[in-house]
C-alpha cells in the first residue's frame, strides 16, 4: 500500500475537516503572545491541508486515468453510473455517534470536489502568507479563518444534506466576526449586511432540504416501497426521478437558485458581495471571493442539479438570461469603480456570471441532445470556478499588500506603482490577463468551454456574454494603468516591493494560474468525471 | 539534414520558448543589478534564433521541394469547379498536418442525438490538438518571422539602452514564439490561442516605456480594439467548430468544400466574422486606430511587430482561410472593399504626417489594405507575396527611421534635414526602402504591388481564369476598386518621398539634426541586410510564389497595369520632389483646403472612437455602478433590510416579548416564514406530510 493510497483510502477527507478544526481548537487554547507559534500552527495546518489535497487529487487522478472511475461511455448511459464515482468513506465509530434518524454521518466526494478542495487548500496557503503581517488580534483571526476553512472543506466532503447544511454555515457565520472585527472602512454595515443576506439564502436552502427529504419520504411510505430514505445524498438521487414530480422539480429548483444563487452572487441579490469584500480584511477576502462564492455554484451542482434537472430545464432560460447580465452588468460596475477593492469585488460577480452561465447551459440537455454542449459548458463552469478561485484569492492578496504599503484603495491616489514594486505589478498583471481570458491562463480554458458549450443551445445569448469580455479588458487594462503605469505619484515613492513571506503567496497562486492554462487536462479529467453523471441524470 | 528540419519543425517555435524561459531565469537568478541579464539575454534570443533559422530555412526547403514533387504551387484549392488547367492542386490535408492530443474532454462518442436541426453536433468532436501544418505558405511565413526577427534583435542591441535589456528580450522572445506559433498551427483553436499571445505581447511592449502616460494609454488601446475584432474570430471560431465539428485546417477545408451550408451561421456571415477579426490585427478601417499610436512603443518593436510580422497575421489568417472566403462571395466583396477602402484612406493620411513613425504606420496600414484588397480579389498568393516583401521593406523603413531618431533625438521630420550627408548607410538604406515601397522597378516592392494592381485589373475587365469565385462583384465596383488601388500608389510615392527628401536632403534645420552622427555597426548591420533582401527578394521570390498563384501570373512580366502604376509611382516621386525639394516654409498640401484639413485631422475617425470609449463606455461604466448603489443595493436591499426591521418594530410591540439584537430578530423572522413557506409547498403536494423528523 502506497502513501497516497493509504491516505485517500482512510482518513483523507475526514482530516481535511479535522485539521483545520483542531488548529483552530489549538489556536483558541495557546496564549495570546506568542506570535510566531500562532503563525506557525496555521501555516501547518495549511500545509497538511495542501499536502492531503494534492495528494487526493493526484490519486483520483490516477484512478481516471486507470479506468477505475468511469468517465466515458456507460456514465452518460446510465445516469445512476455516475455517482460510484463518488468516492464514499464512511467512519463506523464515529458515525454512529453523529448520526441520528435519517441523519448520518458520511463523506464523500468526486472528482468536482477533489478539484474544490484543492482549490480551498491552496486559497488558506497562499491567505495564510499574505496576511502573515497582520498584528491585530492575530489568534483569534486565524482561529477563525481555519474555523471556515473547517466548513469549507466539509461542504466539499458531505453527501449528507444536515451535514451539507452544518458545514455551510460553520462557513459563512465567522465570516461576520472576520468583517466587524478586522475590516476597513464601513466595516459593521457591511459585516451584517453580508451576514443577513446570506442567512436569507440559508433559509432557503434549509426548506429545500426538509422538503427534499419530505417528498422522498412519503413518495416511499405512499408507495409502501423498501427502499432507505435519510438525508444522504446516495439514498435520494435514485429516489429522485420518481419521487420529485415536475411541478415539485420546478419550484423547488427556484427555492435552491435563489438559496445557492446569494452566494454565488446573481443579480440583483448581490450586493453584499461587494461591501463585503471591500471591507474584509485580506485573507478573508481571498477565501470569500475565492472559495465561498463557489459553495453557490458547487451547492446548485451537487445537490439542485441531480435531484432536480427538470427544475433546471423548467428554468434554464432564465438563469442564463440572469448569467449573462451578471457577466455584462459586473464588468461595467467594476468599471465605474474607484476603489481599487471594489474593482475587484465586481469583477467577481462578472465572472461568477460565467459560472452560472455555464450551469444553465447544463439544462439545455434536456432538448434530448446537447450532450456534449452541456458537459463542455458544465466543465467550464466548474473550471471557472477553480481558476477564478485561484485568480481573484491573487487580486485580493494584491490589494491587501498594495494597500497595506500604499496606505491607500484609491485608485485615483496611485500610478506607476511598477517603478517602485515591480513584483506587485508581475503579479497583478498575470492575474489581470487571467481574468481577461488571455490564453496560457485559467481564465482562457474556463471562458472558452463556457461559451463554447453554451453557443450550442443559447447562442444569443452567449454572443451577449462575450461582450463582458471585451469590457473586462477595458476595466482591467485600465485598472492596470492607473496603478501601475504612468507616472509614479510622489508620495508613493518608498513604496516598498514585496517581502519574503508575502513572495510565497504570490509565486504559488500565479504558478497554479498559468499552469492550469498551459495544461489544463489533469483538472478538467477530475471535473468532467463529476460532470458527466450530473449531466447523464439530467438527460434522462 | 533537411528531413531533420522538418520532422522537428516544431523546433522553431520551442527554441524562442527556451529563449523565454531562460531570459526569465536569468532575470531571477541576476537579481538587482541585473548586471548578468543585460549581457546574456540579447545574445541567448539571438543563438535561439540563430537555431530556428537553420530549421526554418531545412523546412522551407523541404516543402518547396515536396511541392515540386506534387507538380503545381497552390495554397488554395480553387472553388466552383473552376480549376485551373494544371488541375494538380493539393489540399491542405495533402500537407501532412502533424498532431498531438492536447486537451481531450472526451466523449465524441457517446454524444446522445436525436433529430436536432444541427445534425453535424452529432459527430462534433471536442478534442483539441495542437499541431504543425507545413506548406508553403506557413513554412514562408515561418522564415520569414525569423529572419526579421533575428535582423531587430541585433539591430535592438544598439538601440535599446542596456538597461532595458533582460525586460525587452524577455518580450521579444515571447512575441517571437507567439507569432510563429501561430503561423506554424494546424488548427484553428491552436491559432487562437497564440493570436491572442501575440496580442498581449504587442500589448506589453507597446507599453515598454510605461511611466510614459502616452505608451500606457497607447498600449491598451491597442489590445481593447484588436480585442474587439478578436471577438468576432472567437464566434466564427466556435460556429465553425459547432458546424463542421472540426478546427483543424484541412479537414475544415474538405469539410466545407463538400457542404458550404451546415454552420449555424452562414458561411457569409463567418467570413465576416473572421475578416473583423483580421482587420482588428490588420489594423483595417475602422479598427485601425490603434496602430499609430502603438508607434508609442521602442522603434524596434513598430518595426517587428507593427510593421512586419504581428500585423500581418490578420492577412495571414484571412489567407490560410481563404477557401471558406471563395464559398461566401459576399464576404470576398466586403473583403475587397474594405481592403480598397483603407489602403487609400490611410495613404491620404500619410500624405500630412510629419512624424516619421505615423507616416510610416500610416503607410502600414495603407499597405495591409493592399493586402486585404488583394485577398478580397481572390488573389491569396499575390496578397501573400506582398506581405513578404513588404515584411522586409517596412521593417527596413522602420529600422532606419529609428536609427535617425537614435541620431536626431525628434521624430518631427520638420526638425530634421540635410542627414545625407552625415549618415550615409541610413540615407541608401532607407532610399532602397522607400523606392520599394513606391514601387519602383526592380526592387522587391514593385513585383508584389504588380500582381494586386493585375488582381484589380483582372476583376474590373471580368477578364482571367478565376473570376466565378466572385459572381457577386459587379464591374462598376470592381473598376472602384482599381481606381482606388491605383490612386494609393500615386499617393504612396508621394508622401515616401516627401519623407525622405524633409528628412535627408536640404539643410539641418535644427540642433540636433546637425550634430547627427551615423548608428552604430549593430544597428546599420541590419540596415544593410534588410537593403540587400529589398533588392532581391523579388527576383528570389518570384519564381517561388507565381506556382503559388494560377499560372496567369507569368513571373517577371510586365502587365499594362503595371506600366500604369510604375508611372504613377514615378510621377508621385517626381511631384514630391518637386514640391519639397526647396525646403517650403508652409505645408504645400495646405493649398487643398477642407481636405487638408480631413486629413490632417486623421478624418475624425479616431475622435469618433475616443468619444465613445471615453465619454459613452466609461460613462456608462459610472452609471451602471451608481445604479448598482442607489436602486438594487440602496432601494431594493436596504429597503428590504428597512421593511424587515419596521416589521420588527411591529412585532415586538404586537408580541412585547424580549428585546432582541438585530441580527437574531431578522434570523427569526426569516426561519418562520421559511417553515410556513415550507409547510404550505409539501402539505399542498402530498397531503400526507407529518411535520417532525422521523426515524427510518
Amino acid at each position: 500500500m502506497t502513501l497516497t493510497t493509504f491516505l485517500t483510502a482512510h482518513y483523507a477527507l475526514a482530516l481535511l475537516v479535522l485539521i483545520p478544526f483542531t488548529a483552530s481548537l489549538l489556536l483558541m487554547a495557546i496564549p495570546r503572545n506568542w506570535a510566531l507559534a500562532i503563525r506557525l500552527i496555521a501555516v501547518a495546518s495549511s500545509v497538511f491541508t495542501l499536502v492531503i489535497s494534492a495528494l487526493l487529487a493526484w490519486d483520483y487522478y490516477h484512478l481516471i486515468t486507470s479506468g477505475i472511475i468511469p468517465v466515458h461511455g456507460e456514465a452518460l448511459q446510465n445516469g445512476m453510473a455516475g455517482f460510484q464515482a463518488i468516492w464514499q468513506y464512511e467512519a463506523p465509530g464515529l458515525a454512529k455517534l453523529i448520526s441520528f434518524g435519517p441523519v448520518s454521518f458520511r463523506l464523500a466526494t468526486d472528482g468536482a470536489g477533489v478539484a474544490m478542495c484543492l482549490l480551498t487548500a491552496l486559497t488558506i496557503f497562499s491567505g495564510v502568507f499574505a496576511s502573515w503581517n497582520l498584528q491585530e488580534r492575530t489568534k483569534e483571526y486565524y482561529a477563525l479563518l481555519l474555523l471556515l476553512v473547517a466548513g469549507v472543506f466539509g461542504v466539499f466532503v458531505s453527501t449528507d444534506l444536515f451535514f451539507f447544511f452544518f458545514f455551510y454555515e460553520i462557513a459563512v457565520l465567522p465570516m461576520y466576526l472576520l468583517i466587524g472585527i478586522w475590516g476597513t472602512g464601513s466595516k459593521e454595515y457591511s459585516a451584517m449586511k453580508l451576514t443577513l443576506m446570506l442567512l436569507m439564502g440559508s433559509a432557503f436552502i434549509v426548506v429545500g432540504f426538509l422538503a427534499l427529504y419530505a417528498q422522498a419520504r412519503s413518495y416511499v411510505m405512499d408507495n409502501h416501497l423498501n427502499l432507505p430514505v435519510s438525508f444522504n445524498l446516495l439514498d435520494l438521487v435514485p429516489l429522485a426521478h420518481q419521487a420529485y414530480n415536475p411541478e415539485f422539480q420546478k419550484w423547488f429548483f427556484l427555492v435552491f437558485y435563489l438559496g445557492f444563487g446569494v452566494l454565488a452572487g446573481i443579480f440583483p441579490i448581490h450586493t453584499w458581495s461587494p461591501d463585503g469584500h471591500a471591507s474584509a480584511p485580506t485573507a478573508t477576502s481571498m477565501l470569500h471571493a475565492g472559495v465561498l462564492m463557489k459553495l453557490g455554484g458547487f451547492g446548485l451542482l451537487r445537490i439542485a442539479l441531480p435531484l432536480l434537472p427538470a427544475g433546471l430545464h423548467q428554468w434554464h432560460w432564465l438563469v442564463a438570461i440572469i448569467a449573462a447580465w451578471n457577466i455584462v452588468y459586473g464588468a461595467f460596475s467594476a468599471m465605474g469603480q474607484k476603489d481599487l477593492k471594489y474593482v475587484i469585488a465586481y469583477s467577481s460577480v462578472s465572472h461568477l456570471g460565467m459560472v452560472m452561465l455555464g450551469l444553465a447551459a447544463g439544462g439545455a440537455v434536456m432538448d434530448g441532445n446537447n450532450t456534449a454542449g452541456a458537459i463542455t459548458a458544465m466543465n467550464g463552469a466548474v473550471f471557472q470556478m477553480f481558476a477564478h478561485g485561484i485568480m481573484t484569492a491573487l487580486f485580493f492578496a494584491l490589494v491587501g499588500l498594495v494597500y497595506g504599503k500604499a496606505h491607500t484603495r484609491d485608485i485615483d491616489k496611485m500610478g506607476g506603482l511598477a517603478r517602485v514594486a515591480p513584483g506587485l505589478a508581475v503579479a497583478f498583471v498575470i492575474a489581470g490577463l487571467s481574468s481577461v481570458g488571455l490564453p496560457g491562463t485559467g481564465g482562457f480554458i474556463a471562458e472558452f468551454m463556457i461559451f463554447m458549450g453554451t453557443f450550442m443551445s443559447k447562442p444569443w445569448i452567449a454572443a451577449f456574454g462575450t461582450l463582458g469580455i471585451v469590457i473586462t479588458s477595458i476595466y482591467v487594462l485600465r485598472l492596470l494603468r492607473r496603478v501601475f503605469f504612468g507616472q509614479l505619484n510622489p508620495h508613493l515613492v518608498d513604496m516598498p516591493d514585496a517581502k519574503t513571506t508575502e513572495w510565497v503567496a504570490l509565486t504559488v497562486t500565479c504558478v497554479v494560474i498559468v499552469a492550469v492554462g498551459v495544461y489544463p487536462y489533469p483538472i478538467i479529467q477530475l471535473i468532467s468525471s463529476a460532470v458527466q453523471p450530473v449531466v447523464g441524470l439530467m438527460a434522462h | 539534414m533537411l528531413e531533420f528540419a522538418y520532422e522537428y519543425s516544431w523546433l522553431i517555435v520551442a527554441l524562442p520558448v527556451l529563449a523565454f524561459v531562460l531570459i526569465a531565469g536569468v532575470i531571477i537568478i541576476a537579481g538587482k543589478g541585473q548586471a548578468l541579464a543585460r549581457v546574456t539575454a540579447p545574445w541567448i534570443l539571438i543563438l535561439c534564433l540563430l537555431g530556428a533559422l537553420g530549421i526554418a530555412g531545412g523546412t522551407l526547403v523541404t516543402t518547396l521541394h515536396v511541392q515540386d514533387r506534387k507538380g503545381g504551387m497552390h495554397i488554395v484549392l480553387p472553388v466552383n469547379g473552376n480549376a485551373p488547367a494544371e488541375a494538380a492542386a493539393p489540399t491542405l490535408a495533402d500537407w501532412n498536418p502533424r498532431e498531438v492530443d492536447w486537451l481531450a474532454p472526451e466523449p465524441a462518442q457517446n454524444v446522445v442525438s436525436t433529430d436536432h436541426p444541427m445534425e453535424s453536433i452529432r459527430s462534433w468532436n471536442p478534442t483539441l490538438r495542437m499541431g504543425v501544418l507545413l506548406d508553403p505558405l506557413s513554412a514562408t511565413m515561418l522564415f520569414v518571422v525569423v529572419l526579421v526577427s533575428l535582423l531587430v534583435q541585433i539591430y535592438s542591441m544598439g538601440y535599446m539602452k542596456r538597461e532595458e535589456h533582460p525586460r525587452f528580450y524577455l518580450y521579444m522572445a515571447l512575441f517571437t514564439a507567439s507569432m510563429l506559433g501561430m503561423v506554424i498551427a494546424s488548427n484553428l483553436v491552436q491559432m487562437f490561442i497564440f493570436w491572442e499571445l501575440v496580442g498581449l505581447c504587442s500589448y506589453l511592449l507597446i507599453g515598454f516605456w510605461f511611466p510614459k502616460p502616452e505608451a500606457a494609454r497607447a498600449a491598451i488601446k491597442a489590445f481593447v480594439v484588436t480585442r474587439f475584432g478578436d471577438l468576432g474570430l472567437l464566434i466564427a471560431v466556435i460556429a465553425l467548430w459547432l458546424g463542421y465539428g472540426d478546427v483543424s485546417f484541412a479537414n475544415l477545408q474538405t469539410a466545407i468544400v463538400q457542404n458550404p451550408a451546415v454552420a449555424p451561421l452562414s458561411l457569409t456571415v463567418i467570413a465576416i466574422l473572421i475578416f473583423i477579426g483580421a482587420s482588428g490585427k490588420s489594423a483595417q478601417f475602422p479598427l485601425h486606430i490603434w496602430l499609430p499610436d502603438a508607434m508609442e512603443g521602442p522603434t524596434s518593436v513598430s518595426a517587428l511587430i507593427h510593421a512586419a510580422t504581428m500585423v500581418a497575421a490578420g492577412v495571414f489568417l484571412v489567407a490560410r482561410l481563404h477557401f471558406i472566403f471563395e464559398a461566401a462571395p459576399t464576404a470576398l466583396l466586403v473583403v475587397a472593399l474594405v481592403g480598397g477602402f483603407t489602403a487609400i484612406f490611410a495613404a491620404s493620411i500619410g500624405l500630412v504626417q510629419n512624424d516619421m513613425k505615423k507616416v510610416m504606420a500610416y503607410s502600414t496600414i495603407s499597405q495591409l489594405g493592399y493586402m486585404m484588397m488583394g485577398l478580397g480579389l481572390a488573389a491569396p498568393a499575390a496578397a501573400f507575396f506582398h506581405l513578404t516583401t513588404h515584411a522586409f521593406f517596412k521593417a527596413l523603413l522602420f529600422l532606419t527611421a529609428g536609427s535617425v531618431i537614435h541620431a536626431v533625438h525628434t521624430q518631427d521630420i520638420r526638425e530634421m534635414g540635410g542627414l545625407f550627408s552625415k549618415m550615409k548607410v541610413t540615407a541608401v538604406t532607407c532610399l532602397i526602402g522607400g523606392l520599394a515601397l513606391a514601387g519602383i522597378v526592380p526592387l522587391a516592392g514593385f513585383f508584389s504591388k504588380d500582381k494586386l494592381l493585375e488582381a484589380a485589373w483582372d476583376v474590373a475587365m471580368h477578364t482571367g481564369e478565376h473570376t466565378a469565385a466572385w459572381d457577386g462583384i459587379s464591374q462598376p465596383l470592381g473598376w472602384l476598386i482599381l481606381i482606388m488601388a491605383l490612386v494609393t500608389v500615386l499617393m504612396t510615392a508621394f508622401y515616401t518621398t516627401r519623407m525622405w527628401v524633409l528628412v535627408f536632403l536640404g539643410k539641418p534645420r535644427t540642433h540636433g539634426a546637425e550634430h547627427a552622427h551615423e548608428s552604430p555597426a549593430t544597428m546599420t548591420f541590419s540596415l544593410v541586410v534588410l537593403a540587400a533582401l529589398t533588392c532581391v527578394a523579388g527576383f528570389l521570390l518570384v519564381p517561388m510564389l507565381t506556382g503559388m498563384e494560377w499560372a496567369r501570373t507569368n513571373g517577371f512580366g510586365l502587365s499594362p497595369v503595371g506600366i500604369v502604376g510604375l508611372l504613377l509611382a514615378v510621377g508621385g516621386i517626381a511631384w514630391a520632389y518637386r514640391l519639397y525639394r526647396p525646403a517650403p516654409a508652409q505645408e504645400p498640401l495646405q493649398k487643398l483646403g477642407w481636405a487638408y484639413v480631413g486629413m490632417s485631422n486623421l478624418w475624425y475617425v479616431n475622435t469618433f472612437f475616443m468619444w465613445l470609449a471615453g465619454r459613452v463606455v466609461l460613462v456608462l461604466g459610472l452609471l451602471v455602478a451608481r445604479f448598482d448603489k442607489a436602486v438594487i443595493d440602496g432601494g431594493l436591499v436596504d429597503g428590504t433590510a428597512w421593511l424587515t426591521g419596521r416589521l420588527g418594530h411591529v412585532l415586538r410591540r404586537v408580541g412585547a416579548g424580549p428585546s432582541p439584537g438585530q441580527l437574531q430578530y431578522y434570523a427569526l423572522v426569516i426561519f418562520l416564514l421559511a417553515a410556513l413557506v415550507l409547510v404550505a409547498m409539501v402539505t399542498g403536494h402530498t397531503g400526507s406530510f407529518m411535520p417532525g423528523v422521523v426515524g427510518r
